[in-house]
């Protein structure tokens, strides 16, 4: 009897355990590419069979709740801004002075001309509450000793995808690749990070490739020049008023 | 034989009223026919015309991906030469650059989806006339900073001349386009579909606009000869570089040749029954003539004319109604349809709103080629000739006593 009683709560415990694990490589990951909050200089690269072009910008993020970035580069784009506040999103555009609220009906189109939709940058979802994860397995990449993590939505989660594999690497906890799938279980997109440096005050990968399936040739690649992390900004920062100011 | 001729001249005016009964029978059905054949071509024309000059021109060349998907990604680039090897061409009037996309239009509360159309000013202006249409402010000038608005388009955003247009849109390779506009002119669009959506700009602008500098997504060539549009298709055809295409505007508007077909074939039935209605009131006229002058005929064949030649009289008067039927006719429906030519019909009610919804102006056009009206004067010309068989053969089958008794 003992033994046997022994035996469940072991178990039990065991699987809680591991459960919590993988909450756990997750939020780590999550959190390590993210920060509480942080400013970034980056460039995105957008590549196509017959041409490419790059925009260059500064970010502010502030959890998952906020963001601002300011184009810096075309110049014919310079000064526009996108602020993020929860799922909503406004872009400011200097050129024509218009604040331009971005509906809902234009989430799933590209942004910028990037493979990225609006609604990658404003998607506020998070992995760890909005999705059911389970532990495939593991798998080495580039070298590194990784987790293969299945993260199926939850039923009532706000998220287009329907499902998402995500590679971990065990050590560190760099998220090295994503793939994105539909609800009918079609590849869309696949995410692979790489160039794992020391920025600021921790080591992340700074460079991401996100690559369309159905369309040979095409993908944007965002490069991270320099990161703050946990800088001092408050949520008012991400106002309406402060998209015509900042620089 | 002259002698024949002058008695046939001589007895036309013998009877005065019957000959002029008789030919004014011509005269209507020749007015008739060319009047309704006038009409179908007119609207023909005025389609081609409204879609070919206020859109896509005679011919266009574009990048050969551009027809399935228009978006700026499939715009080229023109090399001068080329211009001017095309404008060498027989038959070619115009050759004009225009670079066409989309934008939302806005002013400072509504917004709308717009098509902005990068033209060539003094170009656009020879195909398409387009500057008359201007009801206020003015016309582009080659490098103007300002926009045409099509008139639905300023009436639903409200813009006066002089107002601020705002433009958002996405460039070439995704590049933003945002803008702000003077409004310069306001003009009504014939097509009702382009009257709520359409943007002028130079096409200088419209490239600055887009990013899409030193590109066009067509070249819009014009002819002064529609009908030698495949000819010169082939012609460009040859000298067409790599990766370009050449269309016609019945291969971009297949649905309007194929209207135009099946309205003309309907159109051929009814001429086919107005011809047999108008070659039955012929032949009703002359046997109404021929019964007339039984007895006559039976005395000048009893004092000795010989029946070959009382025939051969006969049918040159036949010939001279005819003739002069048809001539009168002719001059007549010319200047009939002349006046219909400047003074279209306007349609109303329904059937105005039904054509405006095709894009079309609801007026019943006329056209006035020339071929509309010799066709009609000789297919009458050869109906009175063949009627003409009738009086022939009943000289010939008369017979004196029964002639003289009548």
């Amino acid at each position: 009897m003992k033994t046997i009683s022994f035996v469940i709560t072991f178990c039990t415990i065991s699987i809680v355990s591991w459960s919590q694990n993988v909450d756990e490589i997750i939020r780590r990951a999550d959190e390590k590419f993210r920060g509480e909050s942080s400013k970034s200089k980056l460039t995105m690269i957008i590549e196509r069979p017959t041409w490419s072009r790059k925009i260059s910008m500064k970010s502010w993020t502030l959890g998952n709740e906020y963001s601002m970035i300011y184009i810096t580069a075309p110049a014919k784009e310079e000064g526009q801004v996108f602020l993020k506040r929860g799922n909503q999103m406004w872009n400011w555009v200097p050129t024509i002075e218009r604040m331009i609220k971005i509906p809902p009906s234009m989430m799933m189109q590209s942004w910028m001309g990037s493979d990225f939709t609006n609604d990658d940058l404003v998607n506020a979802s998070s992995l760890v509450e909005d999705y059911n994860n389970e532990l495939l397995g593991e798998d080495t990449i580039r070298g590194f000793d990784c987790y293969k993590i299945k993260l199926i939505p939850k039923i009532d989660a706000p998220v287009v995808w329907g499902k998402i594999i995500m590679w971990v690497s065990k050590e560190e906890y760099h998220w090295l690749r994503g793939e994105y799938y539909d609800e009918e279980g079609n590849l869309v997109n696949t995410e692979i990070m790489m160039n794992i440096k020391k920025m600021d005050d921790r080591e992340i990968p700074t460079r991401l490739e996100m690559i369309p399936a159905d369309e040979e040739g095409q993908k944007t690649i965002l490069i991270f020049e320099e990161i703050e992390f946990n800088i001092d900004i408050t949520e008012s920062f991400f106002s309406q008023q402060n998209m015509r100011r900042v620089r | 034989m002259k002698t024949n001729i002058k008695l046939a001249w001589r007895n036309l005016w013998r009877n005065r009223r019957r000959t002029i009964i008789t030919i004014s029978s011509i005269v209507f059905s020749v007015l008739l026919a060319s009047w309704m054949r006038s009409m179908q071509e007119g609207s023909y024309s005025s389609m081609i015309e409204n879609v070919v000059q206020y859109y896509s021109g005679y011919l266009q060349v574009q990048d050969t991906a551009y027809w399935e998907e228009q978006t700026l990604e499939n715009t080229m680039k023109v090399e001068p030469e080329f211009v001017k090897e095309i404008q060498k061409i027989e038959n070619v009037t115009l050759v004009s650059h225009r670079i066409e996309s989309f934008a939302l239009a806005a002013n400072h509360q509504h917004s709308k989806p717009a098509i902005v159309l990068g033209i060539e000013p003094e170009k656009e202006n020879k195909i398409t006339n387009i500057s008359k249409r201007i009801t206020k402010g003015s016309f582009l000038n080659a490098g103007d900073n300002g926009v045409i608005l099509a008139k639905g388009l300023a009436d639903y955003l409200d813009f006066e001349v002089g107002d601020t247009l705002v433009m958002i849109g996405q460039g070439y390779h995704g590049i933003s386009a945002n803008g702000l506009f003077e409004v310069k002119g306001i003009l009504n669009h014939p097509n009702q579909e382009f009257n709520k959506r359409l943007v002028f700009m130079d096409i200088k602008k419209a490239r600055d606009f887009y990013s899409a500098y030193g590109l066009s997504t067509s070249l819009v060539i014009m002819t002064d000869d529609h009908n030698e549009v495949e000819k010169l298709k082939n012609n460009i055809a040859e000298i067409l570089p790599p990766g370009k295409t050449v269309m016609t505007w019945y291969e971009m508007q297949p649905e309007i040749q194929q209207l135009i077909q099946s309205d003309r074939g309907s159109g051929i039935i009814m001429l086919g029954i107005l011809y047999l209605i108008i070659a039955f009131g012929m032949f009703s006229v002359v046997m109404m003539m021929v019964k007339e002058r039984t007895r006559e005929f039976g005395v000048v064949h009893a004092v000795g004319m010989k029946k070959a030649r009382l025939s051969a009289v006969v049918f040159f008067e036949t010939v001279y109604i005819g003739l002069i039927g048809c001539i009168i006719g002719l001059i007549a429906s010319y200047f009939f349809c002349l006046y219909f030519y400047h003074n279209p019909i306007p349609l109303t009610g329904q059937t105005a709103a039904a054509t405006e919804q095709y894009g079309m102006e609801p007026y019943m056009y006329f056209s006035l080629a020339p071929p509309l009206f010799y066709n009609q004067m000789i297919l009458v010309f050869f109906i009175s000739i063949f009627i003409s068989v009738f009086p022939v053969y009943n000289i010939f089958r008369l017979k004196i006593t029964k002639a003289l008794r009548t």
